[in-house]
């Protein structure tokens, strides 16, 4: 699962001021977050004693209760960061490409050292390479993050929390590069020739989706729920 | 359908003639090549002459070069959603 950092702002969300003046039922309302920021930044909250029981609100999602060793906390701060993290844009994330990573955000051109081609689909049994124009949904990304909240995969995030499209811009070459290659005591010369191809992508579209409601019962690794979805497509 | 699965770790240099016969019997010409055969008596008798020299497991599938090859592969990282080139290509 997604291990959220830092620790510390695992405890000022439960116990910001503001919580603790506000009778339950307002506190299930979203929260501004500004006050989550400004409460960041000032480190003597961070001593602040917990609440009492009573003004604990009985629904367990937004203020969890619960012990560490309690499984479905990982899902229930989950939650709560992803909500916050979804209510911070821009993001940025560093996608996997063939095992490639790289770390993009909304518009970024990128440069890949390749011709891509597309996987395996039997719709596609000339396996021609990706053109000028086409989009691709980048499902294997190992971080996703705003400025205050990263998720991290293990090693790579399930790819229904986030939405990633990049087209391609370019698909272009280096120009010819040549050198000789000479051995001693000989007068022939090879020469090499190289030139190399280069696909551009630009990210068109980086989003953070809504916790789907699946992912609140399943708490497995991404590994398995990642190729599905490669299949699909 | 059970299988072994047999992949060569040593070589099978210096060895006597009747081992290297054995080996290419097999279809183990060279170090980590990896190869399937049934499970029968026959076959276990080969195994257990080079049993030095190989790794052996039972599967259930058979894997051709090219699978396997594939599995090691890392995840292309993508989908393609629109292609100009190819018609009907995955709208997922």
């Amino acid at each position: 699962m997604a291990s959220l950092l830092p620790l510390s702002r695992r405890l000022l969300l439960r116990h910001t001021p503001a919580a603790s003046i506000l009778s339950p039922p307002l506190r299930l309302l979203p929260r501004p977050l500004a006050a989550i920021r400004h409460a960041s930044t000032s480190p003597s909250q961070t001593t602040q004693t917990p609440l009492p029981p009573l003004l604990r609100p009985a629904n367990p999602p937004p203020a969890p209760s619960t012990t560490a060793s309690d499984p479905p906390i990982d899902l229930t701060t989950l939650q709560t960061y992803h909500t916050a993290l979804r209510h911070q844009p821009p993001f940025y994330t560093t996608i996997h490409i063939h095992n490639r990573c790289y770390l993009v955000t909304l518009g970024d051109r990128i440069t890949l050292p390749a011709v891509l081609y597309p996987p395996r689909n039997p719709a596609n049994p000339l396996n021609k390479p990706l053109a000028p124009g086409d989009t691709i949904k980048l499902t294997h990304a190992s971080v996703l993050g705003s400025r205050e909240y990263t998720i991290k995969g293990t090693p790579f995030i399930d790819p229904r929390l986030f939405t990633c499209r990049a087209v391609v811009v370019e698909v272009t070459a280096e120009p010819m590069r040549k050198k000789e290659k000479t051995k001693r005591r000989q007068r022939r010369v090879k020469t090499v020739r190289s030139k190399h191809r280069y696909t551009v992508l630009r990210i068109s579209e980086l989003a953070v989706n809504e916790l789907p409601v699946e992912f609140t019962a399943a708490g497995g690794a991404a590994g398995p729920e990642i190729t599905k979805v490669v299949k699909e497509g | 359908m059970p299988f072994f699965k047999v992949t060569l770790i040593r070589s099978g240099i210096g060895l006597t003639h009747k081992k290297l016969g054995v080996l290419k019997a097999l279809g183990l010409r060279k170090r980590m090549r990896t190869v399937f055969h049934d499970v029968n008596p026959a076959i276990a008798g080969q195994l257990m002459k080079v049993k030095e020299l190989i790794a052996l497991s039972t599967t259930d599938k058979k894997l051709s070069r090219r699978q396997m090859h594939e599995k090691r592969q890392p995840p292309p990282g993508f989908v393609v959603e629109k292609s100009r080139l190819v018609e009907g290509e995955g709208k997922s």
